[in-house]
């Protein structure tokens, strides 16, 4: 595998297929994450298997956002006296939180990557 | 999307300890009750874990709050409204110093429960600082 080949004509697919993989990591199911991963992936950014990359990014966004609402309700809950769970909230917090990272984590990697593709001399 | 692992079977084990705790609570709030609503002395209470197949493992719950059967102390106190004809009032079972190591006892579970949610956390912060 040559580190300079992605340099060429591949360079804005190679960034974009190393984001594509975090973003698959996201979401690992039990059954295709690791064939997926191992899979070779379109160089054009095509849709493989009818996955594109913003439809996985999608849904990973909208998981975080299901996290931080079931952290909120649990807050909620807390607070209103439905419940005397402190450590359910908390814990939920916590998932919610971790769960963000990873979201800003994978968004960082994506504009380091667009940035790497705007400094490149032409 | 379960970024920390075990965090649900550890979750059902806090609660199972804080119940613990409130049982706990009740016996030596109750540790001088002569009267308790069966017209009896109060007799201390006892839980009882079972584990429970949760999504994520093997979890923690309460099965059962059972009443600790064995007699409580009698003394000769014959103006104690709950004094029988002998003058002997029927103490609750509750031993103070018996309840306390049961406090420290479901405390420590809980502080160990709750490192292991720390630890859990730290482990997919670090996780998530791969490469930096």
């Amino acid at each position: 595998m040559s580190m300079i080949g992605s340099i060429g004509s591949n360079g804005l697919t190679g960034a974009f297929q190393r984001s594509q993989e975090i973003a698959r990591a996201v979401k690992p199911t039990a059954t295709d994450g690791a064939e997926e991963l191992a899979k070779p992936i379109s160089l054009a950014g095509a849709p493989v298997n009818g996955n594109s990359f913003s439809n996985v990014l999608e849904q990973a966004v909208h998981e975080v956002d299901d996290k931080m609402k079931i952290a909120s309700a649990d807050q909620n809950k807390l607070l209103t006296g439905e419940t005397n769970n402190l450590h359910q909230a908390m814990i939920s917090i916590q998932e919610s939180s971790v769960a963000f990272s990873l979201m800003v984590e994978v968004r960082n990697k994506l504009v380091e990557s667009y940035q790497e593709l705007m400094r490149m001399q032409v | 999307m379960n970024l920390i692992s075990g965090i649900n079977v550890t979750s059902s084990a806090l609660n199972a300890e804080k119940i613990r705790m409130d049982i706990v609570a009740e016996n030596i709030a109750n540790a001088h009750t002569t009267h308790d609503v069966n017209g009896q002395a109060y007799q201390r209470r006892v839980v009882s874990f079972e584990s429970v197949l949760t999504a994520a493992g093997k979890g923690v719950q309460v099965s059962r709050v059972s009443v600790d059967p064995s007699a409580g102390e009698s003394v000769y106190n014959p103006s104690h409204p709950d004094a029988n004809k002998e003058g002997m009032v029927q103490m609750p079972n509750v031993n103070l110093a018996t309840e306390m190591v049961d406090l420290m006892n479901s405390s420590r579970a809980y502080e160990a429960n709750l490192s292991v949610v720390r630890n859990a956390k730290q482990i997919a912060m670090r996780a998530l600082g791969i490469g930096k």
